[in-house]
């Protein structure tokens, strides 16, 4: 080992400093440098060198750079278009349905004996008389006389400007009478059964698509207008449900029922 | 790596990679910057970084980006504030102040490479991933850093 000198004083001190000098060497020349006064100063002013860290200096944001993900359920964006697509749809025929309620009572109540009119084109499973109501019958005080009229009308002679007849089951009275507008509702009294055919409105002439039966009960729910909700209307035991029914174009039929009527449409 | 780790990565190492920039930069704020930016960087490519190597990861990229913020901005270097260990400024300069003042005397190079060895421990091939250097010029470097610091304290002595 050489001797230390001026020359390579600073490489020694550097080689203690930096861990490079172990054992009995690094003993001896330390023993030697703490023996040199000017070794001994040198020798500290190196070791001050030695830079450490200022631990009260630190990023005072340093916890904004954690990573917290939220939690949550992420919903496909076609389930919310479905979803929106299916409450329209629903709004729509709630709307419908408590409407055509609140009309349906008025009438229901008002009406004393049954009503059948078949105005449909497409063949009927079960015989019955067809009836139909002329134009001029809307109005609600014309329910009442309406079976002795249609009755009349029934027995009439064909008017001057005949109709074509409707393809009827048997046993039936054909009838030669102007189509019923699509928008004549005619409603059935408790007990009886009311069929609707609303005929296209492109020509008198035109068979008619849909055929739709409304059914009221025996004993109905007896409420007053100013008390009824919308979902009391709407939801008190409501059923819909889509049948089969091999008299309709499509073989189905729906059916609509709550606690006062039963909607047959067939389509 | 996972969020776990990574969460966990900017507890232990948050500071002493600020640190490390700040005592470069001399600048709070682009020391910051730098920090958040080095962060981030590892949090985009967590997948790639393993959890052991995190360290020499984020002190790579952090000296990268800060000699691209010295080259940028060629400000000059703002005096650090230093506390001594009572938590008061320094009335009398004391031997961390002229140690520091001695500091940003020293080459970008030096300064890195000094700083790297005594405030976080790395031994020469370290530094030299981080820095691009091989272990030789660290040593060398390393030398010339710690003689400057002492021929300053030793001018210093002489004077007073």
């Amino acid at each position: 080992m050489k001797p230390i000198d001026s020359n390579n004083i600073d490489e020694i001190m550097f080689a203690l400093l930096e861990g490079e000098i172990q054992g009995d060497e690094r003993d001896r020349l330390l023993e030697a440098i703490e023996a040199d006064p000017e070794y001994k100063k040198l020798w500290r002013m190196w070791q001050n060198t030695v830079l450490n860290p200022d631990e009260s200096v630190g990023m005072n944001t340093a916890s904004l750079l954690k990573k917290e993900r939220k939690k949550g359920i992420i919903v496909p964006f076609r389930i919310i278009r479905y979803s929106a697509a299916a409450a329209i749809v629903l709004s729509v025929g709630i709307y419908f349905l408590a409407n055509t309620g609140d009309q349906s009572d008025d009438l229901v109540n008002s009406a004393k004996e049954p009503v059948k009119i078949n105005n449909s084109a497409l063949p009927v499973p079960k015989p019955s008389v067809n009836l139909v109501v002329p134009a001029d019958q809307t109005s609600v005080d014309s329910v009442k006389p309406l079976k002795e009229k249609i009755k009349n009308m029934a027995l009439d002679q064909p008017s001057e400007n005949p109709q074509p007849a409707f393809r009827n089951q048997e046993n039936l009275q054909e009838i030669s009478t102007p189509v019923v507008p699509p928008n004549i509702p005619v409603f059935a009294h408790n007990e009886n059964e009311t069929t609707i055919n609303q005929a296209s409105p492109a020509s008198p002439s035109a068979v008619s698509d849909i055929q739709v039966t409304v059914t009221s009960y025996e004993n109905p729910i007896q409420e007053t207008k100013s008390k009824k909700s919308l979902l009391g209307k709407v939801f008190g035991n409501l059923k819909v449900k889509i049948e089969n029914d091999s008299n309709t174009i499509t073989k189905r039929k729906l059916v609509i029922d709550n606690d006062k009527y039963q909607i047959i449409a067939g389509f | 790596m996972t969020e776990k780790e990574y969460n966990k990565s900017v507890e232990t190492l948050a500071n002493p990679l600020f640190r490390f920039i700040f005592k470069n930069l001399g600048i709070r704020e682009d020391a910051e910057n730098i920090v958040q930016d080095s962060f981030e960087s590892l949090w985009i490519n967590r997948d790639k970084v393993e959890n052991e190597k995190v360290k020499s990861w984020l002190f790579t990229t952090a000296y990268r980006k800060m000699i691209d913020n010295i080259r940028k901005s060629k400000k000059t270097v703002e005096m650090p504030e230093f506390v001594n260990e009572k938590g008061r400024e320094a009335s009398q300069p004391d031997l961390r102040n002229i140690v520091s003042s001695a500091l940003d005397r020293l080459p970008e190079i030096q300064k890195t490479v000094i700083l790297l060895r005594d405030y976080e421990g790395y031994d020469y091939a370290e530094i030299g991933k981080i820095t691009g250097l091989n272990e030789s010029q660290v040593k060398v470097y390393i030398f010339r850093a710690r003689q400057t610091l002492k021929n300053y304290l030793v001018s210093l002595e002489n004077i007073i």
